[in-house]
């Protein structure tokens, strides 16, 4: 990590010092707030990503905001948070890259505000399930041993029950988890696409194998374990590689370990949609025709729905429909 | 292309020399080119390094890297030491930017302030000079941060005042870094030509538009249609003999819509 921004405020905060410690060869560069360098218009996302900085800061406000509709497992109250804004990996059909200016790494390191946050926001629906999702705006683990957010956070779920976690990942870092007895009300959830795809579009990230072996650990450590395909990738020999990799999940996982699993269509808002494919013209994933649907870009409607209806076919087959949950964007749910 | 902002004719002597950089008649402000760099010569302070920003920027519209070169204060630098910035402010708004390193340099990298005279107070830990913020603003206008950047060779420090600079020691100053400053150069020029690969226009745009007339707003459908074609399937053959045989625009564009479907 060539630079550390850092907002002046939190240059004595605990967190960002011990953040600072593990980096001591990085150049430390003071900044009023993260948006100077986060938000700053001409930057390039897909430039940026040959070498990211971090940013450390302190999130200020909505720390904690209802979750984006079609965003839930069955939850009536859900919410997400983001300690961290961008991803270490780098999968090529994200929509943060669309998103956001920069590919540099923002860790918010107030965790005690978001604490706080997340109490008042349970506190409101007493005695009734109410979902955080820590894994919208970056991978909820894959930085652990930077961010020790998994690490922080457990103890605040062990106290109230009724605030249920989704800790969304692609990752194989679970030291704080396996070093912590399973919690009731943590839902670690492994996203995925098939081999070829996630070879051909997901740089970084562990191997489909190596995201299963994590799996097994956390299953016999007894943690709750959500499976999570969406977006949905297209491919021509989608059916196959999807029931490929469904039947190699469940070769190796307990279907009686998993809380839920959930499928989504791929799609991005257009705005997104129009950086992304600026950022990547000489990518095959952006050249397919897209259909506009209230805003959304995704593929056409017949390829979508074959896609959705297979691969729901093929999961039901091997789990209940009342832990399946089909995750539809605005607009689409009466197409 | 790389386009060289300096203030001073004495900065920019050792890199017209060394890049054998030749100069360019009927201009407003000195200007010095190969086919892969321009330099322009602005005067002193933010202003003029601002309006020949954006001068250079009005000479050639080719996708260009911005790199300001020149001498700068520091209150410990050793006298020679070659920086470049990460971090640039302007001393009287207070205003800051950040260029952004996309990869690794051999040099060290440095807080600058830019200030409005010659700033002989060496109390803070940043290089001095009068031009950056004024060049980084303009040259923003133009291309990503990535592509824009500040090297600055140490001229005065807390110990040498800028009072003893002369314009044969400035050019010294930077004659003798300027094997880091063209290595800096050269990688800068290598990232902005693979990013200018990735976003070119696909060859055969050119040939299909003097064929058939193209409306401005079917020309750009059509580029955006062929970079598709090409990322999505890379042999480009009997592309534009196809197309070619189509007679009209319209046809063409739907041609290529409908290879782009994706189908069952």
């Amino acid at each position: 990590m060539q630079y550390i921004y850092i907002e002046e405020d939190i240059i004595d905060h605990p967190q960002a010092k011990s953040i600072i410690q593990r980096f001591e060869k990085s150049t430390l560069v003071p900044i009023k707030h993260y948006g100077e360098v986060f938000n700053r218009k001409n930057q390039n996302f897909r430039l940026q990503k040959n070498q990211p900085a971090i940013i450390l800061a302190n999130k200020n406000n909505e720390l904690v905001l209802p979750a984006p509709p079609g965003y839930g497992i069955g939850g009536k109250h859900n919410y997400y948070f983001s300690h961290m804004l961008n991803c270490l990996y780098d999968c090529r059909y994200c929509f943060l890259q669309g998103m956001y200016r920069s590919a540099n790494y923002v860790i918010f390191v107030n965790f005690d505000d978001f604490k706080k946050s997340i109490i008042d926001t349970a506190a409101k629906h007493p005695g009734e399930e109410t979902w955080f999702y820590s894994g919208y705006d970056c991978d909820s683990l894959a930085y652990e041993p930077v961010t020790a957010f998994a690490e922080n956070f457990l103890p605040l779920f062990d106290q109230h029950t009724n605030a249920w976690m989704e800790l969304r990942t692609k990752s194989t870092q679970i030291r704080s988890l396996l070093e912590y007895d399973a919690l009731s009300n943590i839902v670690v959830a492994y996203s995925f696409t098939p081999d070829e795809i996630s070879q051909e579009h997901e740089k970084g990230v562990p191997s489909v194998d190596k995201r299963i072996e994590a799996m097994l650990k956390l299953q016999d450590k007894g943690w709750k374990l959500g499976l999570r395909f969406d977006p949905m990738i297209y491919h021509p020999d989608y059916q196959q590689q999807y029931s490929d990799l469904f039947q190699k999940i469940f070769s190796k996982i307990d279907k009686n370990a998993i809380h839920s699993v959930s499928l989504g269509a791929f799609r991005i808002p257009k705005a997104f949609y129009n950086n992304v494919a600026q950022l990547h013209p000489d990518n095959a994933l952006f050249s397919h025709n897209m259909e506009n649907t209230q805003g959304m870009m995704s593929y056409p409607l017949d390829i979508e729905n074959a896609m959705l209806d297979y691969c729901r076919q093929q999961l039901l087959d091997i789990v209940p429909e009342s832990i399946f949950f089909s995750c539809t964007p605005p607009g689409k749910e009466d197409l | 292309m790389i386009n060289i902002i300096v203030a001073l004719d004495c900065e920019a002597k050792p890199l017209i020399e060394y890049f054998k950089l030749k100069r360019q008649p009927d201009h407003a402000y000195p200007v010095y080119r190969t086919d892969k760099i321009q330099l322009i010569v602005s005067g002193v302070g933010k202003l003029n390094a601002a309006t020949a920003t954006g001068y250079l920027a009005g000479v050639n519209d080719t996708p260009a890297a911005w790199v300001n070169i020149g001498i700068a204060g520091h209150k410990t630098h050793v006298l020679g030491t070659p920086c470049l910035t990460h971090k640039i402010t302007d001393q009287q708004s207070n205003q800051s930017w950040y260029p952004i390193f996309i990869f690794k340099t051999t040099l060290a990298t440095e807080s600058l302030g830019t200030f409005d005279a010659p700033e002989n107070n060496y109390e803070d830990e940043l290089l001095h000079d009068m031009e950056a913020t004024g060049f980084y603003q303009a040259a923003s206008r133009f291309n990503s941060a990535e592509f824009i950047h500040c090297l600055k060779v140490v001229s005065d420090n807390a110990e040498n005042s800028s009072r003893e600079i002369n314009k044969q020691m400035v050019s010294e100053l930077i004659h003798e870094q300027i094997d880091p400053i063209a290595n800096f150069i050269s990688s800068l020029d290598t990232h902005l030509d693979n990013w200018n690969n990735i976003t070119a226009t696909p060859d055969i745009y050119n040939a299909i538009i003097k064929a058939c007339h193209f409306s401005t707003y079917q020309q750009h459908q059509l580029k955006q249609l062929l970079k598709r074609w090409t990322a999505l399937r890379s042999e480009q053959n009997n592309l534009s003999a196809n197309l070619l045989r189509l007679n009209n625009s319209r046809d063409i564009l739907k041609y290529l819509q409908d290879a782009l479907n994706i189908t069952e």
